[in-house]
């Protein structure tokens, strides 16, 4: 894709600094999910924003079924990215699925990430045997199901859900960036999300990580944040955030705000 | 007056004066008078590679290619030559101009202020050889000729940025890029930016499927990277990671055995496999026979010799096996050492393939055979996705397209979806059109049977001129990995090609709305062009004309054709520190490009007026002050913070002599910690020191909510805007910020900014140049979570509470002492009284009477310490961090010691005490208020000797007046109190003691 992935993707390069960040929304979303976050970092940093290619704000045909079936081919499209820009090294904020592709790619090159956050991060959502991922088979598909059958009302009922707190902007924002997909885009990365699994592979992360976990999460609870603290393979802090739901940076932006510039400068 | 060439020579080095010789050159060449900055640029751009070349290169706007760009560049240059008028009498070597000349002072005042140059600086000074103590390195030259407006105006015809061009200078290129000489490298604008396959270790090539039929299982992402891996040169053993590894495993073997021709590309079509995971498993775990397992290993050989194709996949199976928990080491030792025979036998023809379930098996392994990585050259691959669930998800899509009633023509079915050719390109999520898919095709087996055609004949037809040039190039650009990578020229081609069509067919086809430039043959087109659309958003920036530009622009008395062009560039520019006209500030500005001798004559002439001895021996070489110097005069103001003098000295004198790190000569200081009287005087210090004057000091609370005079002066005015408005008004002083903790996020904005570029910008944009100022910045907290540790060790004597005496009248009564007093505790000759206790009644009494809108100072004392520590969020807390990591020094203050000085104090007036009374056993009792206006009268003053006179005058006096008055007895107590009611006043910087004291 060379020049044209910036385009496709809709790569903004904002803020001025020496120090280069880079902010990757999770499933749901698009980039202006960090718009509240953004001025806490524009004066000190290089920020990268992009969409991920099933983003609603991504033209749907650049979406391949066929390629984007793991989190892999993300994970190309983030270091084509930052390659094309050029990018030696940066610091990675990821929310919930960007958070796992940016643990990949920390593997794939250790060298180029100095600090990885993790926003709801989950290595497994689904329980197993010793681990407690938050939801079962049944419940999951009972989730595709409703997904299919009617997205939009899924979409109203599953944003508050998913926000948590108490906040009706950011559950409108969700809503809306949520809406924005297309809803087989929708199904196809859900699937894709709840098929995949990080626990074998966290050990190979060497790259500090700090894990930011609200106090209740619908889609991760607590016992996973533990468990990435106990296997990253790297530095890893465990950052508790005194909010609820799944979007901290929609429900609460100034605290997550203040904790990520700390995790940062740390 | 032009300089002859021969002067400016001396100033340059070798190199750049090879640059200027050719600059002199072109302007002999064209008969021009003099030589000036046009003809140095174009000189700069006339070898193939050059600085300036590589930069502009660089710093090239992606939507062009740059080396359009650079011959826009140069052409525009060469029209400005054009312009120059010519001279009848055209000299051997044209003097060099007076703006060429400045662009040298001012790169050599630049050189000057970078610490890296120093040292060849203080080299040539001892040759002291030149008239000028810098010799201009080349990079130093272009940057401050690119500095010139009219280059600026220059190459903003050409679509460049200066400052763009500067940063590109000096900031090399990252290493991957810089292997490859910058004047080799393709076009950028068709798609041969280092994208995603320009890291050499993940993508060597990627696999073409161009054939895959639509059957469910095969291509699926694993098995595309495990291929991928196979088919590297280094670390071509797949190990996979992961809980799905043994999934993706199976299923890449599948792949493989039921794996028809033209799935792989041709260096791997035809690879077999074999799996021996059970008889492993059976060997390691069950005690198998070593014969059994042998025998395998034996047939795998044979297999491998017996190969036709590219080789065997041998499949070890999962990782966890060799581990052997308690099963007998020799096995596993035995399959580990016949699997690394295997490799070194047959090498390239065989490759080893495992999985593990998590990363614990694989580091288990390691511990175990710590070489083991090196000699199976591993690659390790984490696999975090079964490949089965994912196609399930591919399958249900079709019934899932078919349930959005309410979306129903919305979506568009994807392209790849009908389309029979599935390109399944790492970096392609964009799918070619069916025309250009048939083109590729073409191609792709035109390759395979090994002609080659001409690309540029194929598309021809169809393709607009510009695109031909450039896949010319984009062929030119294949033939270099053609030399260097012989194996994999194959892929690397069909990558190309697959590049190549998607481009064209997104160009041509599917974005229709790219503006198709004509580039033709006609060069003049080709600078319109780039003026056409570099111009639009030029002039639409330079509408918002602000009132500093304005002032610039008559500073600097441009012509007013090129207003338009030259107004950004001067608002970009670093080094023409001059533009921001201040009238008093002028001289030292001027005087910043020229010889440093006469920099020091400005300065003493300046201020020597109203020095003290010690300083204005000091002070006679400003530009050097030695550090011990500084010392010895801070010292002399601040006698308790010995270590954090000497930071500053050493400090102060190195940025002061060009060591400094922030741009323009400004000094950035942080002071931390407690001692907020000693962090203000040292202040005055330097002010005297560096400034002349103990008044050159902008004071700037950045807690002003907190103060009430700051309402007055902030009304309607943002704390950057008054910042700002005092930077202007006195741009020679020192600025101490305090409480920069506080700042709120604009001033923090604004203040990083100016660490940053040594321009502080207020609430409009506007930014404030600052030049040779010392900036303070002070915060009480430490670091985090210590913030008041210090201070609540000194609960007995808190600083705040100290900085709120007042100075009040003092009186001195006379009481009986109370009996019971006497037996409970052992009496000292002078008590300090309770406070706590004492205040307490002594408020209570007060409200009685005291008019209720008076704020009550209890309270507000314990408000304003815990509000300190509330108020450090995170926020302020992290970006002060950032900040202070900027400056040149963090000085850490140490806590004032109240409680020696207090005693000293008491010790003091003991001695006087004892000296007028006379009488034995008398008990002085000291109230606490009095005690804290004791201690700050001291710590706020310049030195203990005032005190001492005070005592010995006031106090003893008082004393007697009282002994006279009083029939004082071993009985009586004597009580030092203040008055309530009398003058009350604030004193931030000097509390004075009452002259007198009333005897009651």
């Amino acid at each position: 894709m060379g020049n044209n992935i910036l385009d496709a993707l809709n790569v903004r390069v904002l803020g001025s600094g020496d120090k280069i960040l880079v902010l990757a929304h999770g499933l749901g979303t698009d980039q202006s999910a960090w718009n509240r976050i953004l001025p806490f970092f524009t004066p000190y940093y290089r920020v990268i924003l992009y969409d991920l290619v099933f983003a609603g704000s991504v033209n749907p045909d650049y979406f391949d079924f066929r390629r984007y079936t793991t989190l892999d081919p993300y994970v190309d499209d983030l270091l084509c990215i930052l390659d094309t820009l050029r990018v030696t090294r940066c610091a990675y904020v990821g929310h919930s699925l960007s958070a796992m592709i940016g643990l990949l790619a920390s593997i794939c090159r250790p060298d180029l990430f100095s600090k990885l956050i993790l926003i709801g991060a989950s290595p497994r959502f689904l329980n197993d045997r010793d681990y407690n991922g938050g939801f079962e088979q049944g419940e999951i598909e009972k989730v595709f199901k409703a997904m299919k059958a009617n997205y939009e009302a899924w979409v109203n009922g599953y944003a508050p859900l998913a926000v948590g707190a108490d906040v009706p902007d950011a559950v409108q924002e969700f809503s809306r960036t949520l809406f924005n997909m297309r809803p087989d885009i929708s199904l196809f990365v859900s699937r894709t999300v709840f098929s995949s699994d990080f626990r074998g592979i966290l050990g190979l992360v060497k790259v500090p990580c700090c894990i930011i976990q609200t106090t209740k999460d619908g889609s991760v609870p607590s016992s996973v944040a533990d468990y990435l603290k106990a296997h990253l393979g790297g530095k890893t802090t465990l950052e508790p955030l005194n909010t609820e739901g799944h979007l901290p940076h929609l429900s609460s932006p100034i605290q997550l705000g203040d904790v990520l510039r700390r995790a940062l400068s740390r | 007056m032009p300089t002859p060439v021969s002067t400016a020579r001396q100033c340059l080095t070798d190199e750049a004066a090879r640059a200027l010789d050719d600059a002199v050159a072109v302007a002999r060449r064209r008969s021009h008078a003099q030589t000036t900055s046009f003809h140095a640029v174009s000189a700069f751009l006339a070898p193939p590679s050059s600085i300036l070349r590589d930069a502009c290169t660089r710093a090239g706007r992606s939507a062009y290619s740059p080396r359009l760009q650079l011959r826009a560049l140069e052409l525009s240059v060469g029209v400005s030559l054009d312009r120059l008028p010519t001279s009848r009498t055209v000299s051997e070597a044209p003097p060099v101009s007076n703006s060429l000349m400045a662009a040298i002072k001012r790169s050599q005042a630049n050189q000057r202020r970078h610490p890296e140059s120093f040292h060849l600086h203080q080299i040539q000074n001892q040759q002291a050889t030149s008239l000028s103590s810098v010799r201009v390195e080349l990079k130093h030259f272009i940057l401050s000729i690119l500095d010139d407006p009219n280059v600026s105006r220059v190459l903003l015809d050409a679509g460049f940025r200066s400052y763009d061009i500067k940063l590109a200078i000096v900031r090399p290129p990252p290493p991957p890029i810089s292997r490859v000489p910058m004047t080799r490298r393709p076009p950028l604008f068709l798609c041969n930016l280092p994208g995603g396959d320009s890291d050499p270790g993940r993508s060597v090539f990627r696999f073409p499927f161009s054939g895959v039929s639509l059957s469910s299982s095969d291509g699926d992402e694993n098995c595309r990277r495990i291929a991928a891996i196979l088919g590297k040169d280094k670390g071509r053993n797949p190990l996979l990671v992961g809980v799905c590894a043994a999934d993706a495993l199976r299923s890449f073997d599948e792949f493989l055995k039921r794996e028809t021709a033209g799935v792989l590309p041709s260096e791997l079509t035809g690879l077999a496999t074999i799996s021996i995971d059970k008889e492993i498993l059976l060997y390691v775990n069950e005690g198998g026979s070593e014969e059994m397992i042998g025998l395998k290993f034996k047939e795998v050989g044979q297999l491998v010799d017996n190969c036709s194709g590219p080789g065997i996949v041998v499949n070890y199976g999962e990782m966890k096996q060799l581990n052997g928990d308690g099963k007998p080491g020799d096995a596993v030792n035995f399959v580990v050492s016949k699997l690394t025979d295997l490799l070194n036998l047959y090498g390239r023809k065989i490759w080893l393939i495992g999985s593990a379930e998590s990363d614990e098996a694989y580091l288990k392994l390691l511990t175990r055979f710590p070489s083991i990585q090196k000699d199976w050259d591993l690659n390790l691959l984490p696999i975090t996705s079964s490949s089965k669930s994912s196609i399930d998800g591919f399958l249900s899509k079709p019934s899932l397209m078919g349930s959005f009633i309410p979306f129903g023509g919305f979506f568009s079915t994807p392209s790849d979806f009908s389309n029979p050719l599935i390109i399944t390109n790492q970096s392609q999520s964009i799918t070619r059109c069916h025309l250009c898919n048939e083109k590729y095709e073409q191609e792709v087996s035109a390759m395979r049977e090994g002609s080659i055609p001409s690309v540029a004949d194929q598309c021809s037809a169809s393709l607009p001129p510009w695109l031909q040039m450039a896949e010319l190039d984009s062929n030119k650009g294949l033939d270099t990995i053609k030399a260097t990578n012989d194996g994999l020229l194959f892929n690397a081609k069909v990558m190309g090609l697959q590049k190549k069509w998607n481009d064209i067919c997104q160009r041509c086809h599917h974005m229709q709305s790219f503006p198709k430039l004509d580039i033709s043959q006609s060069l003049p087109q080709v600078s319109n062009m780039l003026n056409l659309n570099e111009s639009p958003n030029k002039s639409n920036s330079n509408l918002k004309l602000r009132p500093m530009d304005l002032q610039c622009d008559s500073a600097t008395k441009l012509e007013e054709t090129q207003i338009r062009t030259t107004l950004t560039s001067i608002t970009t520019d670093l080094g023409l520190g001059t533009l921001y006209a201040f009238p008093h500030c002028q001289q030292p500005n001027k005087s910043k490009s020229q010889d440093p001798n006469e920099k020091s004559h400005s300065f003493s002439g300046s201020k020597t007026s109203q020095f003290d001895v010690t300083t204005q021996s000091c002070m006679k070489k400003p530009y050097d002050l030695d550090p011990k110097c500084i010392r010895r005069v801070l010292a002399e103001m601040v006698s308790w913070q010995n270590e954090a003098i000497s930071a500053i000295s050493e400090t102060v004198s190195n940025c002061r002599n060009g060591y400094g790190s922030n741009l323009k000569g400004n000094i950035w200081l942080s002071f931390v910690g407690p001692d907020k009287v000693g962090k203000k005087k040292i202040a005055e210090g330097l002010a005297k020191l560096v400034f002349g004057r103990q008044e050159n000091v902008i004071w700037i609370d950045m807690n002003f909510q907190q103060l009430d005079d700051y309402g007055v002066k902030l009304r309607g005015k943002t704390v950057v805007d008054y910042i700002a408005e005092a930077l202007m008004e006195k741009p020679q002083s020192v600025v101490y910020l305090e409480n920069v903790d506080k700042a709120d996020l604009s001033a923090q904005k604004s203040l990083s900014y100016a660490i940053k570029t040594g321009k502080f910008p207020d609430s409009h944009g506007r930014e404030i140049s600052i030049n040779n100022m010392i900036f303070v910045v002070t915060s009480d907290v430490l670091k985090g979570d210590q913030s008041f540790l210090s201070c609540e060790q000194q609960v007995e004597y808190s600083e705040e509470r100290l900085l709120r005496a007042k100075c009040k009248q003092m009186q001195i009564s006379v009481e009986k002492r109370v009996p019971k007093d006497d037996s409970s505790k052992k009496r000292k000759l002078i008590e300090v009284v309770d406070s706590t206790g004492h205040m307490e009644q002594h408020h209570k009494k007060l409200k009685a009477c005291l008019d209720l809108n008076l704020p009550v100072e209890d309270d507000e004392e314990i408000d304003g310490e815990t509000y300190v520590s509330d108020s450090m969020t995170e926020n302020s807390e992290a970006w002060l961090e950032t900040f202070f990591d900027q400056m040149d020094e963090r000085v850490v203050f140490k806590p004032f010691d109240f409680i020696s000085l207090a005693e000293k104090i008491l010790e003091e007036i003991k001695i006087n005490f004892e000296k007028t009374i006379e009488v034995e056993k008398i008990q002085l009792e000291i109230q606490s208020e009095v005690m804290d206006q004791l201690l700050a009268a001291v710590w706020l003053s310049e030195g203990k000797t005032t005190f001492q006179e005070w005592v010995e005058h006031v106090l003893a006096r008082g004393f007697l007046e009282a002994k006279q008055r009083y029939d004082i007895t071993a009985e009586s107590v004597l009580k030092l109190l203040s008055c309530e009611g009398a003058s009350e006043k604030v004193h931030s910087q000097s509390l004075s003691l009452p002259d007198d004291i009333i005897i009651k």
